[in-house]
């Protein structure tokens, strides 16, 4: 009895999967293959990054280059303001945009730069259904256990793009979101003031 | 060796002045936890939209985050900072495999709780191992044989029956909690099987008593020493810490809880 009911549930979410699977499929289903090599890539360019130890201005330049090519920036960017983002004009979302590059370039080269030296293993990758593919790896500290790192891959934009990047469960995009959050509260609301400090400050 | 990947981020995060250590120690003389629990035991309310946490008290748990972080500043940092510079390395890796062997027995004991009989089994295993060819646990060579420290702790038991997480709450000492881990402090602190030694009921001549108080006392240096890039970069790098340690704490007890990043908990960048 529960087995049948099992299998026919079982049965029905098959079907429906193909069924998704296949709508998808003709605009963009990105594969846990494909995603894994565009981690892979990824940590290539920044490793080669981090090694010519370009620091300062032309480091964060380069470094938000590759951003720019391989990370959402405009979505994330917008997720980061969660719902101020609506109450944001035309001309205050394209001057938050560039605050908020040169706020992650600034931030995260040197953030970055502290792995240079340590390996990074991928060692599989999860289905995240509409978030996309959950590629995850291993950073290996000299002295110390394993640090999981995982990558949030997804394709809605047409071309795979890092979409967030999770140290020991701890979100970039979501931590943005709260830090921004509170920054605006800070400033009593106003978003001028808020776009103007991001765009120099480098805290994270 | 060293910290464990799961307490990399959490473990001081979690507490930078806080450990399960400090925890028994302060609880057994005041009945500190107690009090807190009954404040706490009735804060329950939904995180406002978009937000992480609901955290109705915000105002006192800022006015306590800046006593904690003054502590830190004028006390810990600073201990910690002369801990690393002037202790052997090989020493500081023993008093950390003692630090973690002391709170296996409270492990096996939360992984039975739970339910999970394998994390159990590893924990128990570990122990023996250590004990026996590992100098009573000051090395390390069940790590080399594939049974590393893997922390669990009562507030981890806690969510695995159930219990809801409750709201935000920066305590005195204890760092950043939620309300489940705060009454997984006090549930904790009665499922060790070391507080036998902290109460008195097993001694030997005064030796365990006095392992007992030495390793309360450097539970908080060894984990502020070992985080401490982490830790200086969420109290002094950043605009508003205490939203930074808030935010950072929240997520990695959430993963901590799930014991790896659920589809629930990434974001959805082109949701709302």
């Amino acid at each position: 009895m529960m087995s049948t009911g099992m299998t026919r549930r079982a049965a029905v979410a098959a079907a429906f999967g193909c069924a998704v699977l296949t709508q998808a499929g003709g605009a963009a289903a990105l594969s846990m293959d494909a995603a894994q090599e565009f981690v892979t890539g990824l940590i290539t360019e920044l490793r080669v990054l981090v090694q010519n130890n370009r620091s300062g201005a032309d480091g964060a330049a380069e470094f938000l280059a590759l951003l720019e090519r391989k990370s959402a920036l405009d979505p994330v960017g917008r997720f980061a303001m969660g719902r101020a983002w609506r109450e944001m004009d035309e001309t205050q979302q394209t001057a938050y945009q560039t605050a908020f590059r040169s706020y992650i370039s600034r931030t995260y080269q040197n953030r970055f730069s502290e792995y240079a030296g340590e390996d990074i293993t991928i060692f599989g990758a999860t289905d995240a259904g509409q978030k996309g593919v959950l590629v995850k790896s291993h950073l290996v500290r000299p002295s110390s256990e394993p640090v999981d790192v995982e990558w949030l891959v997804d394709d809605r934009s047409g071309a795979p793009l890092l979409s967030d990047i999770l140290f020991e469960g701890v979100s970039l995009a979501i931590t943005l979101r709260e830090t921004f959050g509170g920054m605006l509260e800070k400033r009593n609301g106003d978003i001028n003031q808020f776009i103007a400090d991001l765009g120099t400050s480098s805290g994270a | 060796m060293a910290v464990n990947a799961a307490v990399w981020v959490h473990g001081i995060l979690g507490g930078y002045l806080m450990t399960a250590d400090f925890c028994r120690l302060t609880t057994a003389k005041t009945g500190f936890c107690a009090a807190v629990l009954l404040v706490a035991g009735c804060a329950t309310a939904p995180a406002p939209d978009g937000a992480l946490i609901a955290d109705p008290y915000e105002e006192t748990n800022r006015f306590v985050h800046d006593i904690n972080k003054d502590i830190d500043t004028v006390f810990l940092r600073p201990v910690a900072e002369g801990y690393g510079l002037f202790t052997p390395t090989l020493i500081q890796h023993m008093i950390a495999n003692g630090l973690h062997h002391l709170r296996l027995p409270a492990v096996f004991i939360n992984r039975a709780l739970q339910g999970d009989l394998e994390e159990a089994g590893a924990a128990l295993a570990r122990f023996s191992l250590n004990t026996i060819i590992g100098a009573g646990g000051l090395l390390d060579p069940a790590a080399e044989m594939g049974l590393p420290y893997t922390p669990s702790d009562f507030g981890v038991t806690l969510a695995v029956w159930g219990a809801n997480e409750g709201v935000y709450h920066e305590i005195p000492f204890f760092g950043p909690q939620t309300t489940r881990d705060v009454a997984g402090k006090i549930g904790g602190f009665l499922v060790d099987p070391t507080i036998l030694i902290t109460f008195g009921v097993i001694d030997v001549s005064g030796v365990v008593t006095a392992v007992d108080y030495t390793r309360t006392a450097l539970a908080p240096v060894n984990g502020r020493h070992e985080n401490a890039e982490l830790i200086d970069q969420l109290l002094y790098e950043t605009e508003d810490s205490y939203i930074a340690v808030r935010t950072g704490y929240v997520q990695s007890r959430r993963f901590e809880v799930s014991g790896e990043a659920s589809n629930d908990l990434l974001p959805d960048i082109f949701g709302d």
